[in-house]
């Protein structure tokens, strides 16, 4: 390289005024922020494995379990009313908890289990009264009300009454694909949150990285709002994407509002966000932090409803699971996307993941750290 | 730049180091006026820019700054030398706001550091030990986000011309070589326009040649009249830029004067080097002339 001509003098380096003259700290703030999420865009658009991760893994899994249409080999969920409890009957529904085809749910009122029926948990229901027995099958679940009415029939034929057969068609066909993507949405939103932010944080803070940004006037509150609001947007369209495939390549059915579902993605992009903050702020190395997002994640996965009804849980089960984050997100995207439910009828679990954004953002501000001593 | 023109001389041409002839190019914004006190005028008379006064940290048991106290005057590189272990790093990473002290006081650029950590961060400068930067970023798009944490705006490309990496401001800095990753750091240490530097062993696990390109670099900062703090291990370095330095041991400083007062007051002590050590070059004089001074840190940690 030559000495080349000398560069136009900028008036900040005059001897009068050698620093540029600092901006307020509030528009700094504004701006370190702007600038830093628009470089984490640029930085993840960039890397080919967070791409992958983020966004081309959840269609592989979805492709997977949609050809495989692994739904079909769960059991049937049988509704039972016993109105009589006589010998009989208490016999009928023994016999028929021993079926390995069906599981069976007593229910406590005829109406409780038919509004059961109606927004898909049941696949079929019976009820048993002096009148003789009747069975109720839900007409979009055709293949597991089948086998239902098959173990009714076989088990309660060689007793007295036919059994009386309706079949309630809400005239939706869905099938296991339209169950299966509000499932991998929220899969693919903890996958965004908590694994990704878990990985990245521990890997930047164990280059040092956030090292060399401590000692910026960078805040932690912005640094980690600049993290927070790029994940947020990556959440928002890795939802749209899999919405998109779901629609054109699987043809599913979406019978709620799309804006919602990816609201309550975003929703949930949060929440798994400020738990992955929160778990890293404690965690050293990418090497521990790979086994600590894996104890976290995988048990969520099995037990929130990600790929099968919760339905077959047994009910102290039920109750642990009813609160895990991922259940609420799993179960607000599929009562959206699934059963067409509106916005109040979804307050359960919009609440239950606001409380889990409360407690896990407080806790990721609290243990977050530029580096460990 | 005229890096290659150290290859031409032989042994006797380099001796003294201080007469290279480095030609240094046209001053960019990213280059001072010099302020630096002419040679001889009585820097004490100024009030000094750093003072720290009996600083001390504790990690658990062990103690790593036992007691720290001294100056340094505006336009001074002030040299930190002492074994691994001695406190080094944690002395200037409290003055830089990076960690708390236990006690004492410490004044920078006339900012409380103990009580007013964030605002140092602000005004002065910065080159860590095992830190980095993001990967996925040019080297000329993270000196622009540096400048947006500082609220200043950035021209890269003069800033990369100061350290002589113009040509790769489009390299991520996992690209670099050892010497040019140290070099990137020294520009991002310079976003800001510091007037006070802290550089954390700069040199150290460089190759020669990088190592003397970054003496030149410091060299620079000092005719600028920038105030260094500069730790190192190597006595040479010590030795050829700065005005004094403080030799740390075991979380305290058991000497600071200028280097040649130190050797001074060592052969005073009756001090005498054994005979067979007398040379007139070292095996670094013999490596410098067979292998040449030119930077060797094109791409050998490239794609």
């Amino acid at each position: 390289m030559s000495i080349t001509a000398p560069p136009e003098q900028q008036p900040a380096a005059s001897p009068q005024s050698p620093a540029p003259r600092p901006q307020r700290p509030q528009s700094r703030r504004v701006g370190a922020r702007r600038t830093l999420l628009v470089a984490s865009l640029k930085m993840f658009y960039r890397n080919k494995h967070s791409i992958f991760w983020t966004l081309l893994l959840p269609v592989i899994i979805l492709g997977v379990f949609a050809l495989l249409d692994l739904g079909g080999g769960t059991t049937a969920q049988l509704g039972v009313v016993d109105e009589v409890h006589t010998a009989q009957s208490l016999k009928l529904v023994a016999q028929l908890q021993k079926s390995d085809l069906v599981s069976v749910h007593i229910g406590d009122s005829l109406a409780a289990e038919q509004s059961a029926l109606s927004n898909g948990d049941r696949d079929a229901v019976l009820v048993i009264t002096a009148k003789g027995d009747a069975l109720t099958l839900n007409g979009a679940h055709s293949r597991e009300a089948d086998a239902a009415r098959l173990v009714v029939d076989s088990v309660a034929a060689p007793q007295a009454s036919p059994v009386a057969v309706t079949t309630v068609n809400n005239g939706r066909d869905q099938g296991y694909t339209d169950f299966l993507i509000p499932g991998i949405i929220a899969l693919s939103v903890m996958q965004t949150g908590l694994f990704t932010v878990l990985y990245t944080f521990v890997h930047l803070r164990q280059r040092g990285i956030l090292r060399r940004l401590k000692a910026t006037p960078l805040r932690a509150a912005d640094f980690l709002a600049a993290q927070v609001g790029t994940r947020l947007i990556l959440a928002a369209a890795q939802t749209l994407i899999l919405i998109l495939i779901a629609l054109l390549v699987f043809r599913i059915h979406i019978y709620g509002s799309v804006l919602w579902l990816l609201l309550i993605a975003v929703l949930g992009a949060a929440v798994f966000l400020a738990l992955g903050f929160a778990i890293s702020g404690s965690t050293g190395s990418v090497e521990s932090a790979a086994p600590i997002a894996n104890a976290i994640g995988l048990p969520m996965i099995v037990l929130s409803g990600v790929f099968f009804s919760r339905g077959g849980m047994p009910g102290w089960l039920h109750g642990i699971t009813d609160v895990l984050p991922l259940t609420y997100l799993v179960d607000a995207l599929r009562h959206v996307s699934y059963d067409g439910w509106g916005l109040l009828d979804l307050r359960t679990d919009l609440l239950g993941l606001a409380a889990w954004l409360v407690v896990s953002g407080a806790l990721a501000v609290r243990l977050f750290r530029w580096e460990l001593d | 730049m005229g890096y290659n023109d150290y290859a031409s001389g032989g042994i006797l041409g380099q001796i003294p180091y201080a007469l290279s002839p480095h030609a240094r190019p046209a001053r960019g914004p990213y280059d001072r006026p010099s302020t630096r006190a002419p040679a001889g005028v009585a820097v004490s008379a100024i009030a000094p820019v750093i003072e720290v006064d009996g600083l001390r940290k504790s990690y658990g048991e062990r103690v790593a700054v036992d007691g720290v106290s001294f100056a340094v005057q505006p336009g001074e590189v002030l040299g930190i030398l002492g074994p691994n272990g001695a406190g080094k790093t944690t002395t200037v990473e409290i003055l830089e706001g990076l960690r708390t002290a236990d006690g004492g006081a410490a004044r920078v650029a006339g900012i409380d550091v103990l009580r007013d950590p964030d605002a140092v961060k602000g005004v002065v400068g910065v080159q860590l030990q095992a830190s980095s930067f993001f990967d996925q970023l040019s080297l000329a798009e993270l000196l622009e986000l540096f400048g947006a944490l500082f609220g200043v705006a950035v021209d890269a490309h003069a800033l990369l011309r100061r350290v002589d990496l113009e040509d790769r401001a489009s390299s991520e800095v996992r690209r670099l070589s050892g010497g040019q990753q140290q070099r990137f750091a020294v520009a991002a240490a310079l976003v800001n326009r510091p007037r006070i530097l802290f550089l954390d062993e700069p040199t150290t696990g460089l190759d020669p040649q990088a190592r003397r390109h970054m003496w030149d670099l410091i060299r620079s900062f000092r005719e600028d009249g920038t105030t260094v703090v500069l730790t190192t291990h190597s006595m040479e370095e010590a030795e050829l830029l700065c005005d004094r330095v403080a030799i740390m041991d075991a979380g305290r400083i058991v000497a600071l004067d200028r280097p040649a007062a130190l050797v001074d007051a060592l052969l005073g002590r009756g001090f005498r080097r054994p005979a067979a050590v007398q040379r007139e070059a070292t095996l670094e004089d013999v490596f410098l002339d067979l292998c040449g001074h030119g930077l060797r840190d094109g791409d050998e940690h490239g794609a």
